[in-house]
């Protein structure tokens, strides 16, 4: 597990280790694995965004609950973009493999989580959950 | 879907490619703009120096970007573009992860 790890983050910094895996892909596809690394990472910075957002907008909220709203998107943000680069380059090597793309549940999880945000926040307004 | 193909296609994907960069730059800018909206209307030093790190990311980002595009376009038609190195996507992600750190510090340790 730590092994499988350790592997996977040097696969990040070294573009030789990638090079050396397998043959040079379609580059079309290799553009458009860079292009969907670029959309994760707005998705993490839409969560930056969020979290700034309902620090300083949603006053009306008792502190603990607005700190505690903010951190959950800004942590958010940190595993999309940790993600980001981890699954670009698991599927950059499974395209230069020949192997399938690799399956992740990382966006029903975020799916999950900005769902849970989105009703804490809508219940705590509704509720006039404030100060 | 196959992918277009020719130079026109080429083009086509080059063309995407260069302004994902540039999206995810202006995506950035909101967050610099955020920061700097609770500088000036909260105040505080701290607030500040937030906003001030915080305009470095993007900095470091749109050199990133910048540097990117540039290899794109000096790819040139009709060559296979070059793939991007680890340094725009590493960079890219740590310059995100930075903003994220600034302000978790803030949340959790400054208030």
């Amino acid at each position: 597990m730590i092994g499988r790890l350790a592997g996977g983050v040097r696969l990040w910094f070294s573009p030789r280790r990638m090079a050396s895996q397998g043959t040079t892909p379609d580059y079309r596809y290799s553009l458009a694995n860079e292009r969907t690394f670029l959309a994760w990472l707005r998705t993490a910075l839409a969560l930056v965004a969020g979290g700034l957002a309902v620090e300083q907008f949603l006053t009306g909220l008792d502190r603990p609950l607005r700190v505690g709203i903010a951190l959950f998107l800004l942590l958010g943000a940190v595993v999309c973009a940790l993600r980001a680069v981890n699954h670009w380059a698991r599927c950059e090597l499974a395209m230069r493999r020949g192997e399938d793309l690799p399956v992740t549940r990382l966006p029903a999880w975020l799916a999950v989580g900005t769902t849970v945000a989105a009703l804490v926040v809508g219940v705590a307004i509704g509720l006039g959950w404030s100060r | 879907m196959t992918p277009p193909d020719g130079v026109a296609g080429r083009e086509t994907q080059r063309e995407r490619t260069r302004l994902a960069w540039r999206r995810t730059s202006l995506a950035f800018l909101v967050a610099v703009l955020l920061a700097w909206r609770g500088a000036v209307v909260l105040g505080g030093g701290v607030r500040y120096t937030g906003a001030v790190l915080v305009c470095l990311a993007w900095a470091g980002f749109l050199a990133l970007a910048h540097r990117r595009i540039a290899a794109l376009a000096a790819a040139g038609a009709p060559g296979p573009a070059r793939p991007p190195g680890p340094a725009e996507v590493l960079g890219a992600t740590g310059t995100v992860l930075a903003v994220c750190a600034v302000w978790l510090v803030w949340l959790v340790l400054l208030r």
